[in-house]
């Protein structure tokens, strides 16, 4: 090292420069070597070939426990833990853990301040990894923004500043009416519990109405209210409550569609519970089955599907 | 500047108000197909003599795509966003005014992020943005962002974007003046490798004010604005990802004429349980910049989100200055025989309740090894020619020069009322701190929005506030408060005022403005 002032040039690198080049070579070759050992391990989550769906980030036995599952003939008799299983199979119907699923999602939100937005996202499963994908398809001006979450990891790409953002934070979706677990399985049999049973009607359908109470704090509603239809067993309506009893938002499943034993409710429509001319309706096309290439869930088909 | 409407631009007009009514068809198409019902009514959604589960062969699902409703767009597509307004502007100075201030109230029109995008077909995306402030005296401010995107598929397409800026009364650009931001194509190879060459824009690091691995980038973090984009270089990308796990090599050719000095950088990322961490290692074969080690985390411990980046440096990057044998002389130093540690370590929190209660928190330090632990000597002129003088590269020289630093940020917000009367207000600020030079800045601001997301009424109340010494690190002016009001009524008429105030190193006043604008947006796209 030289030290010079006053118009003294100083000197540059010298004598440790081929130093810091090896050891520079060598930091950049250990990185290179450590990538292509790990190359040859399956991706995160994926069971070796063989193994049967177990339904990523479930807890075991959540299927099972189901199988020989005796539901009672009549809804009046229906008890709380006949309710929660019935809750758990609306769980597992909306899941696809034989295949992929992927489908776009139009989201129509209505705001008595804001208008009317529209939204179109492209969406891609895979249940039993636990993987979802979503990539914003319009407006064109945030065409190519998008999220990936494979089990608890969630990655976020900002085109902007072509940052990832890593958390694992909740989120909402866009502050309409619509969230982004709306897009995913649903998993109420894991975070609620059964309160209280009654019976009713909803348009033509007899329902068994459940109010359900979190069992955690990692969900937006702390109670909510559910009816589901007893031929089917698929839900028709939710309400969802604040703690103190307030009513946040009315969820209404229109249309569904059936494939094999998973259930798609293909059309959904949102009430916002505090403003009451906000709304939002959620409509899915495009559904497929087929099976979805690996890169998709990967964070280099964010970037690149970015603008 | 005088504005008169000619017919070339009536016929502009009539351009806009046709791309326009095209949108709105098309929006209108798209929208009211699937549209929530005006009112909810139960027995209709429920009742009505259609099933409402269909059926879906499990073999064609899996074989095809199920059209549920009809998904089809025509091109071309034409959409405008944005407003246009027209009011005052103003700037008084009523202490501390000096000759060169402008005073004035003038009309203006203020064009506030007016985007255009054109699609003639659908892989192919045209986009322009647009801000532009004129007043009777001229273009106070413009900025342009065009890009276009061309796409032949999901992995291969060419992208450019430039930038056009002019700001007379700022700092920066104060002549037109045209960048070149991004430049690239990407490509790959049996969908296993992924690339990325040209220019373009490269974030590294995890952090959020502070990032010491994000060596590929060209241009500094703003405090004010961490998460704006930063120009990047012309670089070679490769990218292999290993399911979540990712290998990514860059590789950036000489910036000056000496065809050996090209810089190299790879890094792997490899997710582990709820964690993501990334190794990576920088090179440069003319030393130029020092080679590096980087690690760098994210994850959550319990409820709270960690991020962490570590860097080890075979050099401090950096040239010095310090105090010379003789007084008011000064000497620089480059230290290149040893090595630095850069580390940062930051913290974010997130808490929502149904009861309408929100709490976000971030925290960031950072330790700069390659800083200054006393940085102060850069508040003085002499030691900052001297460095001029005897530096290659100046400005990173100066740039982050402490060694210890603190940023965060944080909003509390509680929802009241609903209906007509829903409101939110929310508490929020950042601050940044450089405890090596004595400067910080940190703006506080207070916020209560009527109606959806504020569409009925905002009104926001901050303070920009700078303190530390004159050419300090987060106080370059010395002192400094900017108390500001903005009030935005059914996002049509915008009031904003703001009173920037220098302040003496003793705090007492040296020079208020008054500066406010009162505009009516009364086109909106």
């Amino acid at each position: 090292m030289t030290i010079k002032g006053d118009g003294v040039a100083i000197r540059r690198f010298g004598a440790h420069s081929s130093l810091a080049g090896k050891v520079s070579l060598i930091l950049f070759a250990a990185v290179l070597v450590f990538a292509a050992r790990a190359q040859g391990t399956p991706p995160a989550g994926t069971p070796p070939a063989g193994t049967p769906p177990q339904g990523g980030g479930l807890p075991p036995g959540f299927m099972e426990s189901l199988k020989d599952y005796k539901f009672p003939d009549d809804i009046s008799k229906f008890t709380g833990l006949d309710f929660l299983m019935l809750v758990r199979r609306t769980d597992i119907r909306s899941s696809f853990y034989k295949s992929d699923m992927t489908a776009t999602i139009t989201t129509v939100s209505v705001s008595p301040d804001r208008g009317t937005f529209v939204r179109k996202e492209q969406i891609y499963r895979r249940d039993k990894d636990d993987a979802f994908l979503m990539i914003t398809l319009e407006p064109e001006s945030r065409k190519g923004q998008g999220m990936l979450r494979v089990s608890n990891n969630m990655w976020r790409y900002d085109p902007t500043s072509r940052k990832f953002t890593h958390t694992t934070l909740k989120d909402t979706y866009e502050n309409s009416t619509v969230r982004n677990n709306d897009f995913r399985r649903w998993q109420r049999s894991l975070d609620y519990t059964v309160e209280s049973l009654t019976t009713g009607k909803l348009g033509k359908y007899d329902v068994i109405i459940g109010e359900l109470k979190a069992n955690n704090d990692e969900v937006p509603f702390p109670r909510i209210r559910m009816y589901i239809e007893k031929q089917r067993m698929i839900v028709l309506k939710v309400e969802e409550f604040s703690l103190s009893g307030k009513l946040l938002r009315t969820a209404y499943y229109t249309e569904y569609v059936q494939i094999g034993d998973s259930y798609v409710p293909t059309v959904q429509i949102f009430q916002d519970g505090l403003i009451p001319e906000k709304r939002s309706q959620v409509t899915y096309t495009n559904i497929s089955t087929q099976p979805v290439p690996d890169y998709i869930f990967t964070k280099e088909y964010l970037e690149r599907m970015s603008q | 500047m005088e504005i008169s409407i000619t017919s070339g631009q009536l016929s502009s007009k009539a351009m806009i108000r046709a791309f326009s009514i095209l949108w709105l068809m098309l929006a209108a198409a798209g929208a009211f197909a699937q549209a929530p019902p005006a009112v909810i009514d139960e027995q209709a959604l429920f009742g009505g003599e259609k099933d409402i589960v269909t059926v879906i062969d499990e073999k064609a699902a899996s074989t095809g795509v199920i059209q549920l409703v009809q998904d089809t767009k025509t091109y071309p597509v034409f959409l405008l966003d944005g407003t246009v307004g027209a009011g005052l502007q103003g700037r008084y100075v009523p202490f501390g005014a000096t000759a060169q201030d402008r005073q004035y109230l003038v009309g203006g029109v203020n064009i506030s992020g007016l985007s255009l995008d054109f699609l003639p077909v659908k892989n192919i995306h045209f986009q322009a943005e647009t801000s532009l402030l004129a007043l009777p005296s001229g273009i106070a401010s413009a900025s342009i962002d065009a890009s276009a995107d061309l796409r032949v598929s999901d992995f291969k397409r060419f992208r450019a974007s430039v930038q056009f800026r002019y700001d007379p009364e700022g700092e920066q650009y104060t002549s037109p003046t045209i960048l070149l931001d991004e430049l690239f194509v990407d490509t790959e190879i049996g969908k296993k490798v992924f690339f990325r060459l040209g220019k373009q824009r490269i974030s590294w690091g995890v952090g959020t004010w502070f990032k010491p691995s994000d060596v590929l980038s060209l241009a500094a973090i703003d405090p004010d604005d961490p998460a704006a984009s930063r120009e990047g270089p012309f670089a070679f990308k490769a990218d292999l990802p290993i399911g979540l796990n990712h290998a990514m090599l860059y590789l950036v050719p000489p910036l000056s004429g000496n065809a050996g000095a090209f810089s190299a950088a790879g890094r792997y990322d490899w997710v582990v349980g709820g964690w993501e961490l990334s190794f990576a290692g920088f090179g440069r074969t003319d030393m130029q910049v020092s080679p590096r080690a980087m690690f760098t985390f994210t994850g959550a411990i319990g409820s709270i989100d960690v991020y962490g980046e570590q860097v080890l440096l075979w050099g401090a990057d950096r040239t010095f200055v310090k105090q010379g044998d003789t007084p008011g002389s000064y000497v620089t130093y480059r230290p290149d025989d040893r090595v630095f540690l850069q580390s940062t370590l930051g913290f974010k929190y997130s808490k929502s309740t149904s009861q309408g209660f929100s709490l976000s928190l971030n925290l960031q330090g950072y330790y700069n090894g390659t800083g200054y632990a006393d940085a102060r000597i850069l508040l003085n002129t002499a030691a900052r020619q001297q460095l001029r003088s005897d530096s290659a590269n100046y400005s990173r020289d100066v740039s982050q020069p402490g060694m210890w630093y603190l940023a965060g940020q944080g909003s509390v917000s509680q929802r009241f009322g609903e209906g007509k009367t829903y409101t939110v207000l929310s508490l929020s600020g950042y601050g940044i701190a450089s405890f090596s030079d004595g400067s910080m800045r940190f703006n506080p601001k207070v916020q209560v929005q009527m109606g959806d997301e504020g569409g009925k009424m905002s009104l926001t109340a901050s303070s920009l506030t700078a303190l530390g010494p004159k050419l300090s690190e987060y106080a370059p002016q010395g002192n400094k408060i900017t108390p500001s009001l903005s009030l935005s009524i059914r996002d049509t008429v915008s009031l904003s005022a703001s009173v920037p105030m220098l302040l003496q190193d003793d705090y007492s006043i040296r020079k208020v403005s008054v500066e406010f604008s009162l505009y009516w947006n009364a086109v909106s796209f």
